[in-house]
Formats: structure tokens, C-alpha cells, sequence
């Protein structure tokens, strides 16, 4: 029989307390949690998603897409916009970081414009060139976003 | 030619029942950000589900116990009840994924809203339980999810730099800038989780008491599980193949169901796409009824409840209102308007951490002479099965700080 | 080898290890049905707790139901809420136990029989099998 200097509630409750330790040691140190991490995510998921609205787009006007599923991709593009935006309208930060958040918001509503715009062309039918042009800016705000994004993460 | 017709059925069933929902997003959300690199994962969880159901499989046809019942006799009440409280939570996080999928699935072909299928979704699940065969419903089911190879066919038509694919099946770390180690790890849990859910095994174990297995049965359940399983994996790569030709390099990380279809459409068209959809629902509501059946497997096993298709659900009146009143849960929660595609993520992580506590019970009963008389495992099957033991051990383990600290793979 | 070993005292009948072949297992009455799980065993002149060395216990009955609580638990439950299912009832000890009486005939058995009675048995198609 071994003997041990606590009883058995106080070494769960030490074991408990150094798991939770190392698991909130390792998140604090992890690129995920911290606030430039976070802005850096928004923006890289509002870029893919934006990509994907250009894509959803070019394929409905190929044909390629059956009009349910290009609704549903595109409203599912716009739930998920609408999520990165209250995400960074609520962010708390301030200075470097506070300009930052702008400078995405205002790229993200940029796309959530053109969002709008490509959901009415589909609706309506719109021909190869209208949707075409429609799909490139969509193309080039995800670039930028993606690369708002890459910019925080490399700044720390 | 009856055997023939019955062995290519069994085979085909197997395929097209592989795949739900679990697969279907993460295999596409792994292609779309990291490429081939994780294929290897999915190799893994095939041997494992081969290993592990077949074993199951063993244990219910010769011994003509079920997983549950195994479980507590072995483990105990105490220990038994917390292995099925575990086992039940994460099976309805698994069934509510699954309806959440049959409902998603519905609205990409349709464009109604979700909110209106998961009721209907959940009746007609509950329905064909209540009314239709076990054979059949396993069948059909089957057979339709085999629309699914339409992925397969895609990745053909998509025409990709096989030389540049088979490049990444090499690379064995997060080539992508912004991922980091622990994603990729992260990942290569949900993955094997996703493989190896465990309530293919109690649906396996059990389905085979359904059927009234003898040890005569044995030979068809064995190329069932050991040709249809890894053509199932097939699909799940391809799935991962599709996301990663045309997903990756566009930088679009799939973060809902719609976007698992894009490579499809671009593929093949509208007709492929009608396809894909007829096995996305078919692949989930297989699943739906699966987990369901589970559900009420574990607890009647556990209980000692008299269960089964094969009996009247009034003869069976305890495993009925248990089913029942997990779809109704698990309708419930998809009504509060959480996302399928977030349960299904974290269902499939969950499922690896729970994978030990099935497992090691059908290992150690698959050993026992009062069990199994002369027919326990061989040395090589106990290799594998411990070589495997330690692997899911591992991955159970490393989930929940891996989680923590890649942000669930954010 | 086996010569150091003193034989094992002489028994009438089996060894049974209540642990290991009786407690967790699964009951199937007359017909194959299964009726419940043994969750606990009454021993005979035994209070609940009680402990004697001297002489092997008898049993006198197996115990299912809210038994099966407070043996996850702790904590006691009342006598009038055991099921008991009388030792002398028990006809076959294998892996699984088998009663020489119907289930239906069983108090363990009562909720499922309301159940079946009053709530499946009620919805249309709950009384016969799937076809």
C-alpha cells in the first residue's frame, strides 16, 4: 500500500488544475487565440469565402449548377459573411491592430456589395459578360483580403 | 447465381454505406486546405474499420452477443455506464449530424430551408425504422449512396496534374502558409475519426444478430468488409481529390456542404451534380438510420432491454421510445439553428476520442474461450488489433489538447 | 509443477464467481426473450452490507431496476423498489441467464409492458414486425 500526502479529492483536484494549466498555457501561446490571430482568420475566411461566391458564380453561368444549389451556395456564402462581419465589428482592439480590422471590414463589405449583385444576376439570368465581370471583382477582393490577412499574421 | 447476386450486393452495400456525412466534410475540408497530404490517414482508418468491424462481426455471429452487452459484462456496471454514457452523447451528436445532413442535402437540391427538412427528415427516418425491413433498408441505401462515384468519375474529368497529386501524397507537412502543425494534426484526427466512427461497429455487431448471423455467414461478411470497406475509403479520397484540385488552389477552406458539391459542377455539370446530391442523401440518411438504430442498440444492450427490427416494436417498446426520443433530440437541436456542418466537425473528433471504449472490450472478448470457444483470434489478428489499439489510443488521447490549441483546426 | 499445488477444497455442484458469471449478465425468459440484466443479487439471510466470512451465501434472488442506481451511485434503495426475480426461477447459468418462467409474467417487466400497452402499441403498425 503506498501512502500518499493528499486524499483522493485534493490530487483530482491538482491533477484537474495542471491539465487545465498546460491546456491554457498552450492556448495562450497559440497563434489562434491571440487577437491579430483572430482579425488574421476573419480575413482569410471572408476571402475564401468570397472565392467561392466568384466560383458558385461562373459555374451557374456555364450551366454547370442547378439554380437550388447555386441559391443555397451563395446564401450560404452570405450567412458566412454576415459572420466574419459581426465578428469584426465586435472585435475589441486598438491602434495597429484597430486599422487593420477597417481596412478588412471595409474590403469584407466590398464583397458582401458584390454578393448582393451576383445574387441578383442569377436570379435574372444575366449574360456570360455581366456575370463574368461580376465574378472578377469578387476574384480580386478575396485577393485582398487574403492578403490583409497574410500581413497580420506575418506582423505577429 | 444467387450467391453471386447476394456477395455482389453485400460488397456493393458496404461501399455506399461507408460514406455520411463525417466523411463527406471532412475528407473535403482536409483536400481543400491540405492537399493529398493527409490521404495516408484515411488508409490507416480503413485497415482499422476492416480490423475492428469484421472483428465485431466475429464476436456477434459466434457468440451471438452484441457490443453492449459484451461491454457491461466485461467491463462491470460502473465502468460500463460511463463507456455507455459516452458512447450514447457522442452517437446522438453523430445522428444529429446526420439528419442535419440529410437536411442540408435536401436544400442544395431544392433550395428550401433547412429549418423545414429536419422535421421531415427526422419523420421519414423514423418512419422506415418503424415499418421497414432491416435487409432492406440497408440495401437501398446502400445502392443509392453509390451516386457517390461520381467524385471518383470527377476527379478524372477534372483532368489534374497526376505528377503534382502524387507530389503531395509524399509531403507529409502543412505545405499551405497558414497552417500550422497542430491543424494538420488536428485534422488527421477528425479524419481517422471519420473513418472509424464507432457506431458502425455497434450497428455492425448488432445488424449481424439482426440478421441472424451463424458462423456460416462469416465468409460473406468478410469480403464485405474487407473488398467493401476500402472501395467505401475510395470514394471518401476522392472526395478529398476533388476539393484538392479545385478547391486548394483557389484557397477556398470548405466550410459548408454547398461547397463540397463545387468541384462536382465544375467537373461534370448539372447532371453530375443531381447525382452527387442523390448520394449525399442517401449517404446521410443510411447514416441517420444507423445512428439511430445505435442509439437504441447501446441502451437495450446495455439494460438488457429486448431490442431489434426483427422483433414488433411493441415487443420491443423500451429500444423504440429510446430511438424516438433521439431523433427527437437531435431535431430539437438542429432547430436552435446550429450549423450541421459545425456538429459533424466536432462529432467526428469526439467519435476518435471514443474509439478505445469499444474497442478494447471487442478485443478482449474476441480472446475469451467462453465466448468464442476455438474460434478466438489468431496471433495475427491480435498483432493488427494491438498495433491498432495503440494507434486509436493515441489519437484519443492527443484530440482534445489538439483541439485546444489549433483552435478546433480554425 | 502441479504437485506443489494443494487440491481445491471438494464442492458439490459448480464453482460459480457471482462477480464474473452472474452480475451484468443478460436474463432471457422461457421463450429466448430477453427480460433484463442481472443487476444485483439478494443473498439469503444477508442484511444489504452485511458481510460473513464463515459460510458460502446462498442466493436467494436476482435484483434488477433502480437497484441498478445506487450500485453506480451509492446510497441505498428501498426494499418495496427491488424487482426480485427468485433464485429457484433461474433454470441455466451460461453466458447468458435463462428463466423457466415467461417475462411477461415478471414484475422487472413492468414498464415495458405499460409502455408497449399504452404508448407503442398505440401508434399504427406498432404491433406487428416490419415487412
Amino acid at each position: 500500500m503506498s501512502v500518499h500526502p493528499f486524499p483522493a479529492w485534493a490530487r483530482r483536484v491538482i491533477a484537474t488544475a495542471v491539465v487545465a494549466g498546460v491546456c491554457l498555457g498552450t492556448a495562450g501561446c497559440s497563434p489562434a487565440y491571440s487577437p491579430s490571430g483572430r482579425l488574421a482568420q476573419s480575413a482569410s475566411d471572408a476571402s475564401a469565402q468570397t472565392q467561392t461566391a466568384a466560383l458558385t458564380l461562373r459555374l451557374a453561368a456555364s450551366q454547370q449548377l442547378p439554380s437550388p444549389a447555386t441559391d443555397t451556395a451563395l446564401s450560404d456564402v452570405t450567412d458566412k459573411l454576415g459572420q466574419d462581419d459581426s465578428s469584426l465589428t465586435s472585435a475589441d482592439v486598438s491602434g495597429r491592430l484597430d486599422a487593420a480590422r477597417r481596412r478588412i471590414l471595409d474590403r469584407l463589405r466590398v464583397g458582401e456589395d458584390l454578393l448582393v449583385h451576383a445574387r441578383v444576376l442569377v436570379g435574372a439570368n444575366a449574360g456570360a459578360a455581366e456575370t463574368e465581370a461580376v465574378a472578377r471583382r469578387l476574384q480580386a477582393t478575396a485577393k485582398q483580403l487574403s492578403t490583409l490577412g497574410q500581413q497580420l499574421q506575418a506582423s505577429g | 447465381m444467387k450467391g453471386v447476386l447476394g456477395l455482389a450486393l453485400g460488397v456493393l452495400t458496404a461501399i455506399g454505406g461507408f460514406v455520411d456525412i463525417g466523411d463527406l466534410v471532412t475528407s473535403s475540408v482536409v483536400g481543400s486546405r491540405f492537399g493529398l497530404t493527409l490521404v495516408w490517414v484515411i488508409v490507416v482508418g480503413v485497415v482499422g474499420i476492416c480490423v475492428f468491424a469484421q472483428m465485431s462481426g466475429r464476436v456477434a455471429a459466434i457468440s451471438g452477443r452484441a457490443t453492449f452487452e459484451i461491454i457491461r459484462e466485461r467491463l462491470g456496471a460502473r465502468v460500463g455506464f460511463a463507456n455507455l454514457a459516452a458512447s450514447f452523447l457522442i452517437n446522438l451528436m453523430t445522428l444529429t449530424a446526420e439528419v442535419g445532413g440529410i437536411a442540408l442535402s435536401l436544400q442544395l437540391a431544392t433550395s428550401i430551408q433547412p429549418t423545414f427538412w429536419i422535421p421531415v427528415a427526422a419523420v421519414a427516418v423514423w418512419l422506415v425504422i418503424w415499418r421497414v425491413k432491416f435487409s432492406l433498408l440497408e440495401n437501398v441505401t446502400g445502392l443509392l449512396g453509390l451516386a457517390l462515384v461520381v467524385f471518383a468519375v470527377a476527379v478524372f474529368l477534372l483532368h489534374p496534374d497526376w505528377k503534382a497529386l502524387g507530389g503531395q501524397l509524399l509531403l507529409q507537412s502543412p505545405s499551405q502558409g497558414s497552417e500550422t502543425p497542430a491543424t494538420y494534426w488536428y485534422f488527421a484526427v477528425a479524419l481517422f475519426g471519420s473513418a472509424m466512427t464507432p457506431y458502425e461497429v455497434f450497428f455492425f455487431s448488432s445488424g449481424a444478430i439482426e440478421e441472424h448471423w451463424t458462423p456460416k455467414d462469416l465468409g460473406q461478411s468478410r469480403i464485405n468488409v474487407l473488398i467493401g470497406f476500402p472501395l467505401g475509403g475510395v470514394l471518401s479520397i476522392a472526395i478529398s481529390v476533388t476539393a484538392a484540385v479545385v478547391l486548394l488552389p483557389q484557397q477556398i477552406q470548405v466550410t459548408s456542404l454547398s461547397q463540397v458539391l463545387l468541384p462536382v459542377a465544375q467537373a461534370g455539370g448539372t447532371i453530375a451534380v443531381i447525382v452527387a446530391l442523390l448520394g449525399f442523401v442517401a449517404a446521410t440518411f443510411g447514416a441517420a438510420l444507423e445512428t439511430t438504430l445505435s442509439s437504441g442498440y447501446s441502451l437495450a444492450q446495455y439494460f438488457g432491454w429486448p431490442w431489434g427490427k426483427f422483433r414488433p416494436p411493441a415487443k420491443a417498446a423500451r429500444f423504440h421510445l429510446t430511438m424516438i426520443i433521439g431523433l427527437v433530440i437531435g431535431a430539437g437541436v438542429l432547430l436552435t439553428g446550429v450549423d450541421p456542418v459545425q456538429i459533424t466537425e466536432y462529432s467526428v473528433v469526439f467519435s476518435a476520442i471514443a474509439l478505445p471504449l469499444t474497442y478494447l472490450p471487442i478485443l478482449i472478448i474476441a480472446n475469451d474461450h467462453d465466448y468464442m470457444g476455438d474460434q478466438v483470434n489468431g496471433r495475427a489478428t491480435n498483432l493488427v488489433g494491438l498495433v491498432f489499439l495503440g494507434i486509436i489510443t493515441i489519437a484519443s488521447i492527443a484530440a482534445i489538447p489538439l483541439m485546444i490549441v489549433s483552435a478546433a483546426g480554425s | 509443477m502441479t504437485a506443489s499445488l494443494p487440491d481445491p477444497p471438494p464442492v458439490r455442484g459448480r464453482v460459480l464467481d457471482a462477480r464474473l458469471h452472474l452480475l451484468d449478465r443478460q436474463v432471457l425468459d422461457l421463450e429466448g426473450q430477453p427480460v433484463t440484466t442481472v443487476d444485483d443479487l439478494e443473498l439469503a439471510d444477508l442484511q444489504h452490507g452485511e458481510r460473513r466470512e464463515a459460510e458460502p451465501p446462498t442466493i436467494s434472488a436476482l435484483i434488477s431496476g433502480p437497484i441498478l442506481t445506487t450500485r453506480l451511485f451509492g446510497g441505498r434503495t428501498p426494499r418495496t423498489r427491488l424487482h426480485r426475480i427468485a433464485w429457484d426461477q433461474v433454470t441455466e447459468i451460461d453466458i447468458v441467464l435463462t428463466l423457466g418462467v415467461p417475462g411477461d409474467a415478471l414484475e422487472v417487466t413492468w414498464f415495458e409492458r405499460w409502455l408497449a400497452e399504452h404508448v407503442i402499441g398505440r401508434i399504427p403498425g406498432g404491433r406487428h414486425a416490419p415487412d
